[in-house]
C-alpha cells in the first residue's frame, strides 16, 4: 500500500536520510516517536504532500512525485484522522461524520442522519449524533473523527496520534477497540504515536522515528543501534513507572474491598 | 578564539546591518507587490473553484452561500438601516439649512442622487461589510487554520477554495449589492420621517425629482461598485484568515490588518471606479 525506498527529506531543520518503509495491503504500521520527532511530516511524505530530496515513494501502486499530493480519485480511498479535533463547529456530530457524503454525493441532511447512524452506533457514539462539537467530550470527538474518516470506506486509514489529547482511560480503550475493529475489517492502518501502549495492537509492524531515522523494530535492535537503544530505554522506564503508579493507585483504590475479603 | 571565526558570514552581516532608507523603501514596496500578487492568486483560486463546481458539490456550496448571504446581508439590515437613516437625515437637514429650495431644483437633486447612489451607499455598505462579515471571516478562517481544519477537509477530498472561498466571496458580493439598494431605500425612508415632522418639504415632488434624476448609469455604477467592493472585501479578509499559521495570537493581528487594508481598498477602489465612470461618461 505504501512503500518508501531510500527516501531523503527535510522537516524544519531535521534531515532524514535513507528512509525505507513498507506497509502491505491490510497491514498495520505503527510509527513510534517522541514529540516533534517528525511523525506528521513522515505522513505527509507518504502522501506526497511534503517534497522529498531523493528516493522513491509508492502509494497504492503509484509512484508519487515529490510534493505533488494525491490525485482526486485517491483522496477518497484514504481516510485520515488528524492529531487535533477538527470537527466543524457549525455542524452536528452526524453532519460532521456525513460531511464527505453530503459534499461528494449531495445527500440531504435528513437522509444523512439515517446513513451515518449505523456507523455512529458502531463507534459507540450513536446517542450524540444531534449534538454539536462543543457539547461533546474529547473521547467522543476523537471517535467521531474516526467515523468521519471511514465513512467513504477507505482502503487506507492514517491515524496521526489517535490517543493524544485529553482522552480519559475509557476513551483510550474505545479508540483502541475501534482501531482493532478496523484492522479486523481489512483496512490498512498507518498509525503515528508517542504512546508505547500502541504495542498492544497485534500483528502491527513497529518503526521507531528516532535521531532523524526510521528504524524498523527487530529483536536485535537493542544491541544494533545506539539511538534506538536509548529510545527503548526511555520507553521502558516510562512503561515501568506507569505500571508502578497504576499498581499503587489500584492498591489504594481497592483497599476497602481487600480488607472486607 | 580564532579571529577569522569571529567574523560572521556575509549573509548574516547583511541581514543584521541596518538598511538604508532606500533599501527599506524598496523592501516595503516589494512586500506590497507580493501582497497584491497573493490577492490576485487567491482570486484566481476562487474563480477556478467556482468554475470547477459540479452537480452535488454545487448544491452543497449553494447552501453554504445562502447561509453567508443571510449572515452578511439579511442580518446586517439593522446596522445598515441605522447608518442610512442617520446619514440621509443629516444630509437632508444640512440641505434644508444651506439650500432651502433644493427640493425644487433638478440640479441639486441630481447631485444628491449621484452622491447617494454612486458614492455614499456603496462605500458605507462596504465598510459595514468589512466590520461585520470581514472581521468574522478572518477570525473563523484563522481559527480553523490553527486547529488544522484545512488539512482535515483536504484529506476528505473537499476543495478548500470551493468550501471556504466561493461561498464567502459570492455571499459578500450579493450582500454588497442588496445592502447597497437597501441603503438608498432607507435614506428615502429617513427623508419621509423628517418631512413628516418638518414643514416646507414637498416629499412627493422630491421623489419625482429623484426618480427623474436617477439614470440607468447611476444604477449600474451603484450595482457595479457594490459587487466589486464585495469581492474585494471578501478576498482581502479570506487572504488574511488563511494566512494565519500556527499561533492563535496571529488571529487578532490578522483581523486588524484585514480591516485596515479593506478600508483603504474600499476608498481607493471607489475613487478609481468613480474616476473611470466620470471620465468615460
Amino acid at each position: 500500500m505504501i512503500r518508501l525506498q531510500n527516501v531523503s527529506f527535510t522537516i524544519g531543520t531535521n534531515s532524514f536520510n535513507g528512509v525505507d518503509f513498507h506497509l502491505p495491503r491490510g497491514g498495520v504500521a505503527v510509527i513510534l516517536g517522541s514529540r516533534m520527532a517528525g511523525k506528521t511530516g513522515f505522513i505527509n511524505v507518504c502522501l506526497g504532500r511534503h517534497p522529498i530530496d531523493a528516493g522513491v515513494v509508492f502509494l497504492m501502486e503509484r509512484q508519487v512525485l515529490s510534493g505533488e499530493g494525491l490525485q482526486p480519485s485517491e483522496v477518497r480511498r484514504i481516510g485520515m484522522v488528524t492529531q487535533q479535533v477538527t470537527l466543524l463547529d457549525n455542524l452536528s456530530v452526524a453532519g460532521n461524520v456525513g460531511l464527505p457524503l453530503a459534499y461528494h454525493l449531495g445527500i440531504k441532511e435528513r437522509d444523512l442522519r439515517d446513513r451515518v447512524r449505523p456507523l455512529l452506533d458502531q463507534f459507540g457514539i450513536g446517542k450524540i449524533g444531534d449534538r454539536f462539537p462543543h457539547q461533546i467530550n474529547n473521547n467522543e470527538a476523537k471517535l467521531a473523527m474516526m467515523a468521519r474518516a471511514v465513512i467513504q470506506q477507505p482502503s487506507l486509514l492514517i491515524l496521526d496520534e489517535p490517543t493524544a489529547g485529553d482522552l480519559d482511560p475509557a476513551g483510550f480503550l474505545q479508540v483502541m477497540a475501534a482501531i482493532k475493529r478496523l484492522h479486523d475489517n481489512g483496512v490498512t492502518l498507518l498509525i503515528t504515536t508517542c504512546s508505547p501502549s500502541m504495542a498492544s495492537i497485534e500483528s502491527a509492524g513497529f518503526y521507531y522515528l528516532v535521531d532523524h531515522r526510521l528504524i524498523p523494530h527487530s529483536d536485535h535492535l537493542e544491541t544494533a543501534d545506539r539511538a534506538a537503544r536509548e529510545f527503548f530505554k526511555e520507553i521502558r522506564n516510562y512503561t515501568e513507572r506507569q505500571k508502578r503508579e497504576i499498581s499503587g493507585f489500584f492498591k489504594v483504590l481497592f483497599k476497602d474491598e481487600q480488607t472486607e475479603k | 578564539m580564532n579571529k577569522e571565526m569571529a567574523v560572521p558570514p556575509v549573509g548574516v552581516a547583511q541581514a543584521e546591518r541596518e538598511l538604508t532608507w532606500f533599501e527599506s523603501y524598496l523592501n516595503s514596496r516589494l512586500q506590497q507587490l507580493a501582497f497584491w500578487r497573493q490577492l490576485a492568486y487567491l482570486f484566481m483560486e476562487f474563480w477556478m473553484g467556482l468554475r470547477a463546481l459540479r452537480g452535488n458539490q454545487r448544491r452543497y456550496v449553494k447552501n453554504l452561500t445562502i447561509h453567508q448571504i443571510i449572515f452578511s446581508g439579511i442580518d446586517a439590515v439593522g446596522v445598515v438601516s441605522t447608518v442610512a437613516v442617520v446619514i440621509g437625515g443629516v444630509v437632508l437637514v444640512q440641505m434644508m439649512a444651506y439650500a432651502p429650495g433644493f427640493q425644487g431644483s433638478p440640479f441639486l437633486m441630481d447631485i444628491i442622487t449621484s452622491l447617494f447612489t454612486n458614492e455614499i451607499a456603496p462605500v458605507f455598505t462596504a465598510l459595514i461589510l468589512v466590520g461585520r462579515s470581514g472581521s468574522a471571516i478572518v477570525v473563523e478562517l484563522g481559527t480553523m487554520r490553527v486547529k488544522g481544519h484545512h488539512e482535515a477537509l483536504a484529506s476528505m477530498g473537499i476543495d478548500i477554495a470551493q468550501y471556504f472561498y466561493v461561498p464567502r466571496v459570492i455571499g459578500l458580493t450579493v450582500a454588497g449589492i442588496l445592502l447597497n439598494g437597501y441603503f438608498i431605500i432607507m435614506t428615502f425612508f429617513s427623508w419621509f420621517i423628517i418631512s413628516s415632522f418638518q414643514r416646507g418639504i414637498d416629499m412627493p415632488k422630491m421623489i419625482n425629482l429623484f426618480v427623474d434624476s436617477l439614470h440607468a448609469g447611476d444604477v449600474f455604477i451603484s450595482v457595479f461598485k457594490g459587487s466589486v467592493l464585495g469581492i474585494t472585501v471578501g478576498i482581502i479578509c479570506i487572504h488574511q484568515g488563511v494566512n494565519v499559521k500556527k499561533s492563535v495570537t496571529e488571529i487578532p493581528q490578522r483581523t486588524s490588518k484585514a480591516i485596515v487594508t479593506a478600508f483603504i481598498a474600499t476608498f481607493v477602489i471607489n475613487i478609481i471606479i468613480s474616476l473611470g465612470w466620470y471620465i468615460t461618461r
